[in-house]
């Protein structure tokens, strides 16, 4: 608190960036974790909160006649623009952002102060809902071939890496270690994929140091060990990322790539994916587009040529498209690199794991992936995202990138993710709001010696809790599209990659289409279910009135017994769902926010939602709506008052019966 | 498509085989081993069509090849998957048909490296073992040829295609099927869309426009005043017939001011040529002029429709820029593709016409005045932008009913001169003006899934029906060209002539089939994917705004007369161009910048909120379109269907699955519904549910197929 200086400031102008002669009027409140703008009409008091970890840039401008401008861009590409009528006021606001947005400790980051009112034990249980030793044990680990090494314990040979290490049976200590001492940070080649159906494994490390000619005789140990892992190939594919001219000047600092001649059985391949410096400028270049008040077609087509932004998207792809191709076509093992093994390698290995198992494109797998490419093998999130002060020339948008490869993936495969867009925005929003510890620090060591887990809360209990908004209406885990690899083809066709208008446009509501087909789609899936279960809850009845027909004429004269009776309405309570009562659903759809929860209050952007009945993608939400949300989403779920339903039916049985 | 596949109910040429085998051995066709497919095929032929050549081959470029024959005949190339019967619903259907004149590329392959582009009237230099149509309509068939001694055949219908692609232009002959009453089909047909050539339609339309000032003028009933106009159209209630037509003179080629649509607030939408300048009109005529244009409104806007807006020739260059630039082997590189799209300037275009119609729905929505779209011509831009406008502001003309007759109307009724358009003439006025609005409805359609009651696929069909020649609705330039054809005049004159080669049976007569007849290229199932799931017209509350009808007729010359150019209204001294200015339209100067007070859209100058904003305090059922440089999208499904790889995800097989499963949800319901006796009142309610099913697996599946992209 000791930051802010001024921690309100009334008569503000918030500036539609649309028709900039239009700006709300309200008041500006700076609290320790968030900027809050309240409008002053009264019938709306929208408000717009920003979490100071989302705030990317602060820019000043220079002071006009109504009033001094002050420029806030966000990590989630939200831009906002406030006019403040004081210099004075606004250059408090200014300092006071500036420090607030760059913490210089991770205890001053919301995810410490963040309580969503959960006790201890369900903070625990929300930890342990990704298990990645539950993941190895489901790729079919440890086995003939491999095994879990506990050679990293305590972080001793490689700090970046977890303690729980998957590698070669034939690997010994001694090679690990020598081959740790011939790579980058020691980060030694460990198994990232096991691909149970044919032995083939995708490993990862970071470049060998082998300058101009120098050898390690481990280090080809280990890529042999690799090798002899997999018995239905004779050749390891090593997948260096970079660009041939990244990894050649790499060898004059006594770095480098594998030399074929001293590897034996290998068969080595440059992916040109340029480094973070190149997207960084690529992904600002592309945000200059979306920042244009109104652009033309060819502001927007050759802006976004320029920036290059998919033609990266691309090279990520093929990537992965390589390396899936190898490991389920070709059956052979592939050890990919890049300089250190955390960046391009982490959007690699993902992309090539989610074309290879259907598991990483469900709700629950698609977690777990993130934990295991890019959480536990020491992403370095805290510096690509900027979470705490350093240096700016760290920041680069790399998990960016794969979310969006996710999505164009969804876009050419729309029935083979049960997730939806929105669940990437969301995950995309959380790297960098804070509000969580998953995605805090570089690495695992950092993480346990903060005791992360202890102190905030996890992301994936959130999102898994909130997952009925995350579900993609068009799964089918059934289909054969869906099933085993995804096809894509890699012939040129760069107009296959579209611009990520739900992402990166997410803030303008004008861009985005007006009505929303997921949601319009799920409501319909909703209903689906219920007409089922209806359905059955009717037939079973129906069986029921048959018997007790059968059992009349038997009986005869005789009314029925009581107990019977009583077993009817007992089963009714499961039929109380009527076609009014889901008609009530629809009508309550438009208006579902995606449900951040009640808690949630990062999300909470804009709360226009009483305004417009638009099913809104983006990140907006508001409190009330989520709450409500909760109520009549589970109509089915029997918490409904039963009595009045099953009352009326227990009548209708009974005019049933006695007609019968 | 198969031609007569509901059996009886077509009046086809009679079965003419001998002497249409005749004419293929005299093109040297060597005895075929089978007569199957010629004689199967000549049993389909339209009317007037004959067989040129024919050879087995196989459909290639798509999984899984089929094998098949391909047949050209005078009219068409065709492509017949083996084992295809006729009468049966396949949705193969409407895919392997082109019509001579759509074929915009013609290639024939040799091995790997030997390429021949086939031009009208170009010699073939080998054998082929392969051909590639590449269409106008964005389509490509791949054929490839077995060996093993039918070579010869393959070379023979490759250059019966070319032969037959020089002598095309014969779009005059197609005559059109009819549809004979007597036959079997009559019974089923469904009500078809009003084709605006009775006085009866055009009183009922007016009726449900409500547009009580106007009456339905017979003055151009024998297409004296001009032939492209309609028979009937809607003038001023006060104005006499003597006047249109002495009106109508002073405007190009005859097209006077007429209405195009009543605005229910009380706005009229009036369409009408440019000033014929030319003419000395006397006092009288002008004031006549004056009147019609007025519409008994104080408040007049001229719109110059050609204004800010590409010209034919712009348009023209534009689409043959996104074909070549679609085509599977285009040598753009990859990286260039997003700047190389952009040098076509289609979307542009589409962006410019997009916010035009915006502009002028905002100018017919704001205030009661009478808005005139006037362009020379009046046959082109005018029936774009009209169209667009209302169907902006009008959720009827969103239905598929609505918008079927909307095309009608503006387009097919109005005179849009669609075979010199297309291309059908090999006139140099060749400009897809058509195709542009439709490109411009899909963007509509991805910004307002929830509006319009037809879907992509529907679009996507009439985009391939504009040159397919089994009805005149495209394949005429003006409504008297039509009507000579169907023989319609022939009834204004109470005498009955015979059709094209049938002869009357008994008391039946022939009833022209229109495009709108979809049956006779799609099959039920393709016909229920016109259906958009996503429709639901209840989204927005009642469609008007309850606004005070004025009284009509407002005495005296109208109070404030305004130009709308460039985005923005210029006060005008007059009307009419004769007494002492020049031409309004001389003085329109277009793709110049906009001036800066209108940078802002003209709904922000006159609610204050800029169009392209998303929930706003809009006059309910109105839409205005986005149009940023980020909001209009490339039609993939339609531009990219030569590129096969790029369609996957456009349709996503797994959906049918859903549809699947949802269909045996009905069924069960269905299954069920029956065993319910009639006093069970628990579930009386049922039957209402049982439709829900329906919809929904149509949903699931259209809805997938059509917007996932």
């Amino acid at each position: 608190m000791e930051h802010i200086r001024t921690p309100k400031v009334e008569n503000v102008r918030l500036v539609d960036r649309v028709s900039p002669k239009k700006a709300a009027l309200g008041t500006l409140y700076l609290t320790a974790t968030h900027v809050i703008f309240v409008e002053n009409s009264p019938d709306s008091r929208k408000e717009t909160w920003i979490l100071h970890s989302q705030i990317s840039t602060i820019e000043k401008q220079a002071t006009t006649a109504t009033g001094c401008p002050l420029l806030i861009r966000c990590k989630n590409f939200q831009i906002i623009q406030l006019i403040i009528p004081q210099e004075r006021d606004c250059h408090d606001v200014y300092i006071s952002l500036i420090r607030l947005a760059r913490p210089v400790k991770y205890e001053e980051l919301y995810c410490f102060s963040f309580n969503p009112m959960l006790d201890k034990e369900e903070r625990e249980q929300g930890w342990v809902l990704i298990d990645l030793s539950e993941e190895y044990k489901r790729m079919g680990l440890p086995n003939h071939y491999w095994q879990l090494s506990d050679v990293n314990r305590d972080y001793r040979v490689c700090d970046s890496y977890p303690t729980e290490l998957y590698v070669p049976k034939s690997a010994t200590a001694h090679i690990i270690v020598g081959s740790s001492k011939f790579r980058s940070r020691r980060r030694f080649p460990v198994l990232s994929y096991y691909y149970k159906d044919n032995h083939a494994s995708i490993c990862r490390s970071s470049q060998p140091l082998s300058g101009f000619s120098a050898r390690c005789l481990e280090d080809e140990q280990m890529l042999q060990a690799i090798r002899k892992a997999n018995p239905g190939s004779d050749f390891v594919y090593v997948v260096d990322t970079r660009p041939k001219l990244n990894a050649m000047a790499n060898r004059a600092a006594g770095k480098g790539y594998e030399n074929e001649d001293n590897y034996s059985n290998i068969k080595f391949q440059f992916i040109g994916i340029e480094n973070i410096h190149v997207m960084r400028n690529s992904l600002q270049k592309m945000l200059e587009v979306c920042e244009l008040k109104s652009p033309s077609m060819s502001d927007f087509l050759w802006g976004l040529e320029n920036s290059g932004w998919l033609r990266h998207i691309k090279a990520i792809m093929d990537a992965g498209i390589f390396i899936a191709k190898a490991v389920s076509e070709e059956g052979a093992s592939v050890l990919v690199h890049c300089s250190d093994g955390w960046d391009r390698t982490a959007q690699v290995c993902s992309v090539a794991s989610l074309l290879l198992d259907p598991h990483y494109r469900t709700l629950k797998g698609f977690m777990v992936l993130i934990e295991k490419d890019w959480i536990s093998f020491g992403h370095k999130f805290n510096h690509r995202y900027g979470n705490l002060d350093g240096d700016p020339k760290e920041i680069s948008p790399v998990i960016d990138q794969f979310i969006e490869c996710v999505w164009q993936l969804m876009e050419q495969f729309p029935c083979a993710f049960e997730f939806n867009e929105r669940f990437l925005i969301h995950i995309q929003h959380h790297i960098y709001s804070c509000q969580f510890g998953n995605f805090l620090c570089n690495s695992q060591k950092e993480r346990h010696e903060l005791k992360i887990q202890e102190r905030t809360y996890s992301l994936w209990a959130h999102l898994w809790k909130n997952r009925a908004d995350y579900l993609n209406p068009l799964f089918r885990a059934d289909h054969s599209q869906t099933q085993g690899t995804l096809h894509l083809p890699t012939i040129p066709c760069n107009f296959m990659y579209k611009f990520w208008s739900g992402m990166y446009n997410r803030f303008e509501k004008g861009m985005q289409p007006r009505q929303s087909v997921t949601d319009y789609l799920m409501a319909v899936k909703e209903e689906t279910q219920q007409l089922e279960e209806e359905l059955e809850a009717l037939e079973e009845r129906l069986e029921k009135i048959q018997k007790v027909q059968l059992n009349c004429t038997k009986v005869k004269s005789k009314q029925s017994e009581p107990s019977k009776h009583s077993g009817f309405s007992t089963s009714d309570n499961s039929i109380a769902n009527t076609p009014q009562d889901y008609s009530g659903n629809m009508k309550s759809f438009p208006s579902r926010s995606p449900s951040q929860g009640d808690e949630d209050s990062a999300l909470i952007l804009t709360q226009d939602n009483l305004k417009s009945s638009d099913p809104d993608l983006s990140a907006n939400s508001d409190q009330e709506s989520g709450v409500e949300d909760l109520s009549c989403r589970s109509p089915s779920g029997g918490e409904h008052a039963p009595s009045e339903d099953s009352g009326k039916d227990r009548d209708s049985d009974e005019a049933v019966f006695l007609t019968a | 498509m198969w031609w007569g596949g509901r059996g009886q109910s077509f009046n086809i040429a009679p079965q003419k085989e001998e002497p249409e085998m005749g004419s293929v051995q005299e093109n040297r066709m060597p005895e075929p081993r089978s007569r199957q497919p010629s004689s199967c095929l000549a049993s389909r032929c339209l009317p007037g069509e004959q067989i040129l050549a024919w050879a087995p081959g196989v459909r290639k470029g798509l999984e899984p090849e089929l094998s098949g024959t391909l047949i050209c005949t005078n009219f068409r190339v065709t492509f017949q998957p083996c084992g295809w019967q006729w009468n049966q619903d396949t949705p193969l259907s409407s895919e392997y048909d082109f019509a001579l004149v759509n074929i915009g590329r013609l290639e024939a392959v040799s091995g790997l490296s030997r390429v021949q582009l086939l031009r009208p009237g170009s010699l073939l230099k080998f054998i082929p073992e392969e051909i590639l149509l590449h269409g106008r309509d964005f389509r490509l068939l791949r054929v490839g040829f077995e060996a093993g001694g039918l070579e010869p055949q393959a070379f023979q219908v490759t250059m019966a295609i070319v032969q037959a692609r020089a002598q095309s232009n014969q779009a005059q002959q197609y005559s059109g099927i009819t549809l004979s009453k007597a036959g079997q089909g009559s019974g089923s047909r469904k009500p078809p869309i009003p084709l605006m050539e009775t006085a009866e339609d055009w009183e009922t339309e007016r009726k449900k426009q409500a547009a009580r000032g106007w009456r339905v003028s017979t003055v151009n009933e024998r297409f004296d005043v001009a032939t492209s106009l309609p028979r009937y159209f809607w003038v001023p209630n006060r104005i006499l017939d003597s006047e249109v037509r002495r009106a109508f003179g002073h405007f190009h080629q005859g097209r006077g001011p007429r209405l195009s649509w009543h605005h229910p607030g009380g706005s009229d939408l009036l369409r009408c040529g440019g000033f014929y300048t030319a003419s000395d009109p006397n006092k009288e005529d002008i004031r006549a002029v004056e009147l019609m244009l007025q519409a008994g409104h104080s408040d007049v806007v001229l719109v110059d429709t050609m204004d800010e807006l590409p010209s034919l020739a712009d348009v023209q260059l534009a689409h043959l820029r996104l074909r070549a630039l679609c085509l599977p082997d285009s040598s753009v590189a990859e990286d260039k593709w997003l700047s190389a799209l952009e040098g076509t300037r289609w979307l542009d275009y589409v962006r410019a016409c997009l916010r035009k119609a915006s502009d002028i729905s905002v100018l017919v929505t704001s205030r009661v005045r009478s808005v005139v779209l006037q362009e020379r011509g009046d046959r082109d831009l005018n029936g774009l932008l009209s169209s667009l406008v209302q169907l902006l502001s009008a959720p009827e003309a969103r239905t598929l009913f609505g918008f079927q007759s909307l095309v009608q109307r503006e387009w097919v009724a109005a005179g849009h001169p669609f075979l010199t358009r297309l291309g059908g003439t090999g006139a140099s006025e060749e400009a897809p003006v058509f195709l542009l609005f439709l490109d411009c409805v899909w963007q509509l359609l991805q910004q307002f899934p929830a509006d319009f009651e037809f879907s992509e696929f529907f679009l996507l069909a009439l985009h391939d029906s504009v040159r397919v020649p089994d009805t005149l609705t495209f394949l005429r330039n003006t409504p008297w060209e039509r009507g000579k054809q169907s023989g319609q005049l022939n009834s204004y004159t109470q005498v009955y002539t015979p059709g094209y080669s049938q002869p009357p049976a008994g008391n039946s007569f022939n009833l022209q089939l229109s495009v709108w007849d979809w049956d006779l290229r799609y099959s039920n199932a393709q016909i229920l994917q016109f259906q958009n799931p996503g429709y639901d017209p209840e989204h927005c509350p009642d469609s008007w705004l309850p606004r005070p009808q004025p009284s009509f007729m407002v005495p005296g010359p109208p109070s404030s007369v305004w130009l709308f150019s460039r985005g923005a209204l210029t006060p005008l001294n007059q009307l009419c161009p004769w007494r002492d200015s020049p031409s309004l339209l001389a003085v329109s100067s277009r793709w110049l910048p906009r001036p800066a007070i209108s940078s802002e859209s003209l709904a922000d100058q006159e609610w204050g909120l800029p169009s392209h904003w998303g929930a706003c305090p809009l006059p309910p059922g109105l839409l205005l379109p986005g149009y940023l440089g980020p909001q209009i999208r490339l039609w993939r499904r339609c531009y990219l269907r030569g590129r096969p790889e790029v369609q996957m995800g456009l349709s996503a097989p797994t959906i049918s699955g859903l549809q699947d499963e949802l269909s045996h949800l009905q069924e069960l319901l269905r299954k069920w519904t029956p065993r319910i006796s009639p006093e069970d009142h628990s579930k009386e309610r049922d039957p209402h549910t049982i439709l829900n099913p329906t919809e929904i697996a149509g949903i699931l599946k259209g809805r997938a197929e059509g917007d996932l992209g």
